[in-house]
């Protein structure tokens, strides 16, 4: 079946399987392997891209469900070649170590910025709550966010 | 790979209904997808169709209509998200709200809609008691026409049950009457305070008049197929003014119910105990005058 949706700011129109998800599509149609399957179920979160503005699992969105979206990945972030302040911070705070739920956790805290520029503690945490990682701990993926935040504050107001 | 299908994508409600005379073979509605993607893929359902319902604007709506005492309108479309940041709701209904706003994660919120968690009807489901508790009503719009029932007789007796090609169209909660205070609020335990499933939940809806309870709802989640309502204590409780041992009586009612519900089962020691903690944090929540401290939950620890 047609599928015809934005990916990254780039109109596409595709031939898909019915039983393909957004996220099989992204990576094996467009070769975008930013996402990535972790436990396919929902849970783990390491498959969130933005679509119209919102967090969501790729791996529980069929592709056709996608139709007329405007879907954000983790190459969006740095489609000019420049890091996105997310990307940046995250590296400044040492929020990575595997980097395999690392696009995720970027597209859930992106996700967040874009619907609440000054977001507490809290409210990262439960933006994040959906995604799992093995290695850093969650203390210097939250600072990263915060950094993030009063970064694009500060640019905000100059 | 999943199973083979086909998927049909309306963006009406007009091609909606056409689409499910046309269709042919065994038709699925695909709403938020977030579980039945997940069950087409294991092969627990499958389907020569699925109809993708999550680009109909028709079913997507929150409104208020001034029908009886006032009616909030839901319609099945909207998303967990939507339920949980709109103001109609916490004013209205917002033991519904609470559990939207504890239902999964972020992104399982953003896709997930309130049809789909009754079509579902997951035992666990998070809407389930705060919908029985609040008496909400269900349309289900289908091949023989449309029908309307409460979302308590739809899950508990599967006559009533969703049958083939029939879809959970709207949702209505009623409200008080006027010059009546109606509280309500939903709390539930899970294997971690957020992104679980409930191992048990509780919602409760009161109604006052100058301090006295006139009427009192409870539904216990996650202890039977269908939200289990607590109507001896409902009737126990009807006009009288609130008092502090209310908490205590409350926990005690709630541990029978746990035992009559679930004798000898293996989950049954943890349950029988945590429920204790949901009674004092609901209490603590629905009636915070009364000075009580919560049960080490609540909606302000998550």
């Amino acid at each position: 079946m047609e599928l015809e949706f934005k990916v990254n700011d780039k109109a596409y129109s595709l031939e898909v399987d019915p039983e393909s998800r957004l996220l099989d599509v992204l990576r094996e149609e467009l070769g975008l392997t930013g996402a990535k399957e972790g436990c396919g179920e929902g849970e783990c979160g390491a498959c969130t891209v933005i679509m119209d503005d919102l967090a969501v699992n790729s791996c529980l969105v069929l592709a056709s469900q996608a139709r007329g979206k405007e879907i954000l990945t983790v190459e969006g972030l740095a489609a000019n070649g420049e890091l996105d302040r997310m990307q940046q911070a995250f590296i400044d705070n040492g929020a990575i170590q595997c980097g395999f739920c690392t696009p995720g956790m970027l597209m859930s805290a992106k996700a967040l910025l874009l619907r609440e520029p000054n977001p507490t503690e809290e409210e990262i945490r439960t933006a994040l709550a959906g995604n799992l990682c093995r290695c850093t701990g969650y203390v210097n993926i939250v600072n990263a966010v915060k950094d993030a935040a009063s970064a694009e504050e500060t640019e905000g107001s100059v | 790979m999943m199973p083979e299908f086909q998927v049909s994508c309306p963006q009406s409600l007009a091609e909606l209904g056409a689409e499910v005379s046309r269709l042919e073979g065994e038709v699925l509605f695909l709403s938020g997808g977030t579980d039945l993607i997940l069950e087409l893929r294991s092969g627990q359902r499958r389907a020569d169709w699925l109809i993708d319902i999550s680009q109909v604007p028709e079913l997507q709506y929150i409104k208020v209509e001034s029908r009886l005492n006032g009616l909030l309108k839901i319609g099945s479309g909207v998303t967990f998200t939507q339920l949980s940041s709109n103001a109609l709701v916490w004013e209205n209904a917002q033991c519904l709200a609470q559990a939207g706003k504890q239902m999964g994660s972020t992104q399982i919120r953003n896709r997930a809609t309130l049809g789909g968690n009754i079509a579902s009807a997951s035992p666990a489901g998070d809407s389930l008691p705060a919908l029985v508790a609040l008496e909400a009503e269900v349309t289900v719009e289908g091949p023989g026409g449309a029908r309307t029932l409460a979302v308590a007789e739809m899950l508990a007796d599967t006559e009533n049950a969703l049958k083939a090609r029939e879809l959970v169209t709207e949702i209505a909660v009623p409200f008080a009457e006027p010059r009546v205070e109606r509280r309500s609020a939903f709390v539930k335990i899970g294997s971690r305070t957020q992104v679980s499933i409930a191992r048990l939940s509780l919602a409760a809806v009161v109604e006052l008049e100058n301090g006295i309870i006139r009427k009192l709802r409870l539904a216990v989640g996650a202890l039977g197929k269908a939200p289990l309502r607590l109507e001896n204590l409902e009737r126990d409780w009807n006009g009288q003014p609130v008092r502090p041992e209310m908490a205590a009586e409350l926990a005690q009612r709630l541990t029978e119910t746990v035992d009559k519900a679930i004798p000898g089962r293996q989950s049954q020691a943890y349950k029988r105990q945590a429920v204790q903690a949901l009674a004092y944090d609901i209490f603590a929540e629905l009636f915070p005058e009364q000075g009580l401290s919560q049960g080490g939950g609540g909606n302000d620890r998550r």
